[in-house]
């Protein structure tokens, strides 16, 4: 069965080219080494990432590593780092009331490797769940990852994403904030230089009262690359109070790139507020300017104004190890960037 | 903790001053329905040119190979086996009002179309059905050699030339589904001409009304301003409610030349069974502006989106809309620019207000192609939610293709602020009043930007909404 992936709720104007990822997908399950049978907790079952049902049922099915976590307590050792290459991959986590747990998710693809991920968080009533997605692969790979999040009453949620990584990188992290007061961000740092393609499709739907959610992006786009990027924020009747903040802040090197964005603000709620606002510019002249009339290079100048911009991104991640090795990839990128 | 507030809700009151209907007595009328007889018909009847026969059939062949929209709000009701394409009134265009058949004189008189032709336009055009009734210009302004016609004499004129190289060359039939249709079966419509250095001072109104149940009206409109020229052009139009569906799928180009500036203003006030699917697009030179101003407030459903296409460097485009979605409406609005300029700039502000159930989308698309360094883009988009019933969404995109630009976009949804009520009500205002005034506030800054008795045809409708739903 063929599918696409990375829908948005609403769609525009076709010849837009921002309804779906561009690309259809059809996986020869005669090369897949599926697990024969497995079963995860029940809570999971009707749950939606955010690259679509179509994604996620191709995983379920498709899946070569199942990795479930259950956390009960609240404690520091509550840390789970998982590492994948390529495969298909199913991995969930289940936080119960009033539980903390991390989760850190490092994708390292190598020359033309894929990984197809889903992962899977269900916050019970007061759990706090902080999500590590870090692509830090070669430039050569393809990576798709849906991420499905629920929250329950007063549940919390953080996401960090680091996107710098793979020639093919497709996102989709939907949340459903279903108990009131509950929580999830989502806080994006991209980059994508020479042909890369980098699809991304991040929403949160509201559905209990006072709920709250931010997305938001902090990106570089250089050489070819081919960016998209969908936000939504989706107030469902009855979410009242809810708060939903959608933002980007995108600085574009090159005349090739291709920079589409799509912040979508859905309401059916009065009494909300949702809002959106975004920003694409050059580099700013004037910084350069200083900095380089302060005696610094003006590549390096460059690079400082980068690493800047993504270093309060980057220093949400909480372990200093990975932290550091996420400043050493980055850093590779940067000094790779076909413009600069 | 969670208080919401008991509202009082009145019903809907009569929209007494567009909603009366004339008794149907066309000069000719044809089939319901959209086929090759049908677009044969209205082309014998219009007695087109050669190339424009050909041009509709091709029109429909476009037509028929295209599918509806997969994007928008939904339009199943409309069937165009059910549409009638063609109604001609009776009586011939004329120049003085005393020459309009006494039904369709009554009917603008009601509308308000002489006294403003009086007081404050340089000429009018006011269609009724699928004809243009009435077309006139102070002879001030033809003296500028302003040309302001009705476009099928424009089309046989002396500027016949002129109007065949521009007729839907902005807005090909290939377009979309409903360019193709009024491309089959277009009729009326207006054809203005402003020569090199030429200002017209007092603006230019068409007036469109739509009389026939279950008919549609197809008006093209061609805009073509030459260099370091100036126009403001009004376009109204309204229909009296029936209960089946009818269709106005218009076209408006609008070509500006190098340093010139187009102002054109829509007060969109159709019935309730309307469904509106207009296309309007504007092709800027060098230095040009175009200006649009556009307020919504009827239609069962709207398709709507003036498109800009900055081509000159230096070109810049204005957007200002407002939107009011009450009970049973679905209007999805907004606009389009594509920036191919250097030093291009483009700014959309809109405002929408949904109530009682009504939905109400913005949509838009900018779009910075490679060629159009130091371009600026700044899109706002407001959305007052006025009940839990109804829905305002925002969709917009942004396809930016060049490093050295500026590109912002805002947009914020949100209900009346309960602390601008409390403080109004503080100092002595009833509750709905200080609704009504907040509701008022929001809008002002499109009324602002409309000629004043146009604005206070606006205020009067949104205070025409209020008064269907205190919310």
């Amino acid at each position: 069965m063929s599918y696409r992936v990375n829908t948005i709720p609403m769609p525009t104007w076709n010849h837009l080219k921002v309804n779906y990822a561009p690309d259809v997908f059809e996986r020869d399950v005669n090369k897949s080494e599926k697990l024969r049978s497995y079963s995860v907790s029940n809570v999971f079952d009707d749950m939606l990432s955010g690259a679509g049902s179509d994604f996620d049922n191709d995983v379920k099915a498709n899946a070569s590593v199942i990795k479930c976590k259950n956390v009960a307590a609240k404690s520091g050792d509550n840390i789970f780092v998982s590492e994948y290459k390529e495969g298909v991959v199913r991995e969930c986590l289940e936080v119960f009331d009033g539980a903390e747990a991390e989760l850190v998710q490092i994708i390292a693809s190598e020359n033309k490797e894929q990984l197809d991920i889903l992962t899977q968080v269900y916050a019970h009533k007061d759990a706090k769940v902080r999500l590590y997605l870090l692509n830090l692969s070669g430039i050569r790979s393809d990576v798709r990852s849906g991420v499905a999040i629920k929250a329950e009453e007063n549940a919390d949620i953080e996401v960090v994403r680091i996107a710098i990584g793979s020639h093919r990188a497709l996102y989709g992290i939907r949340s459903e904030l279903m108990g009131d007061s509950s929580r999830c961000n989502v806080t994006t740092a991209y980059l994508a230089d020479n042909d890369e393609v980098l699809d991304m499709n991040d929403s949160t739907n509201f559905y209990g009262k006072e709920t709250f959610s931010e997305i938001k992006a902090i990106g570089l786009l250089s050489g070819r690359a081919y960016k998209t990027l969908r936000e939504t924020v989706d107030f469902k009747r009855g979410c009242v109070h809810a708060i939903g903040h959608e933002g980007e802040d995108t600085v574009m090197l090159s005349d090739e790139v291709t920079n589409l964005t799509t912040p979508l603000i859905l309401c059916g709620e009065e009494w909300v507020e949702g809002m959106h606002a975004a920003t694409t510019t050059r580099l700013d002249d004037d910084m350069l300017f200083y900095l380089q009339s302060r005696g610094v290079p003006l590549r390096d100048a460059k690079r400082l104004i980068i690493e800047s911009r993504f270093s309060p991104v980057v220093d949400m991640i909480a372990n200093e190890d990975i932290k550091n090795r996420v400043m050493k990839s980055m850093g590779d990128r940067l000094d790779a960037l076909s413009v600069l | 903790m969670f208080e919401v507030e008991e509202k009082t809700r009145v019903d809907a009151i009569d929209r007494t001053l567009y909603d009366f209907k004339d008794k149907l007595d066309p000069a000719m009328i044809v089939n319901s329905g959209l086929t090759e007889k049908v677009v044969r018909q209205i082309s014998l009847e219009k007695e087109d040119l050669e190339w424009m026969t050909e041009f509709r059939l091709e029109a429909l062949k476009t037509y028929n190979s295209l599918d509806i929209p997969t994007w928008g709000p939904p339009i199943d009701g409309l069937d165009m086996d059910n549409i009638i394409t063609y109604v001609r009134p009776k009586g011939e265009m004329s120049a003085k009002w005393e020459d309009v058949p006494e039904d369709i004189k009554n009917t603008f008189e009601k509308l308000g179309i002489p006294q403003s032709e009086r007081l404050s336009l340089a000429g009018v055009g006011a269609q009724y059905d699928s004809e243009i009734v009435y077309h006139n210009v102070r002879k001030e302004v033809e003296a500028q050699g302003v040309i302001y016609t009705d476009i099928e004499s424009a089309l046989k004129g002396d500027m016949a030339d002129v109007v065949r190289s521009h007729f839907m060359k902005l807005i090909p039939p290939t377009d979309h589904k409903f360019a193709a249709l009024h491309g089959a079966v277009w009729s009326g419509g207006s054809f203005v001409y402003v020569p090199k250095g030429v200002s017209v001072e007092i603006p230019l109104q068409s007036y469109f009304r739509l009389n026939a149940p279950g008919a549609g009206q197809f008006e093209h409109t061609l805009i073509i301003v030459e260099d370091d020229a100036y126009l403001h052009f009004i376009e109204g139009c309204s229909a009296p409610k029936y209960n089946i569906a009818n269709l106005h799928a218009g076209c408006v180009e609008i070509f500006i030349g190098k340093n010139s500036r187009v102002r054109y203003s829509t007060i969109e006030n159709w019935s309730k069974n309307m469904y509106n699917l207009n296309s309007k697009r504007a092709l800027v030179e060098e230095g040009g502006i175009i200006e649009w101003v556009s307020g919504s407030f009827g239609s069962h459903t709207s398709y709507l989106y003036p498109m800009s296409i900055l081509k000159g460097d230096n070109s810049r485009m204005e957007y200002t809309g407002i939107t009011f979605a009450g009970e049973g409406q679905e209007l999805d609005t907004g606009a389009k620019v594509i920036h191919m300029g250097r030093n291009t700039s483009s700014h959309i502000t809109t405002k929408s207000i949904s109530r009682d159930g009504g939905k109400s989308n913005f949509r838009s698309e900018v779009k910075i192609t490679r060629e159009a360094e130091n371009s600026k883009s700044a899109v706002t988009c407001e959305s007052l939610m006025l009940d839990d019933q109804s829905r305002s969404d925002t969709i917009p995109v942004s396809d930016i293709r060049n490093s050295k630009v500026d590109i912002g976009h805002e947009a914020k949804i949100g209900r009346i602020s309960e602390d601008s009520i409390f403080y109004l009500m503080s100092r002595g205002l009833s509750e709905d009043d200080a609704k009504a005034l907040i509701v008022g506030g929001f809008a002002e800054p499109i009324a602002k930007e409309l000629p004043v008795e146009y604005a206070v045809e606006m205020n009067n409708l949104i205070n025409l909404e209020m008064k269907g739903s205190i919310g």
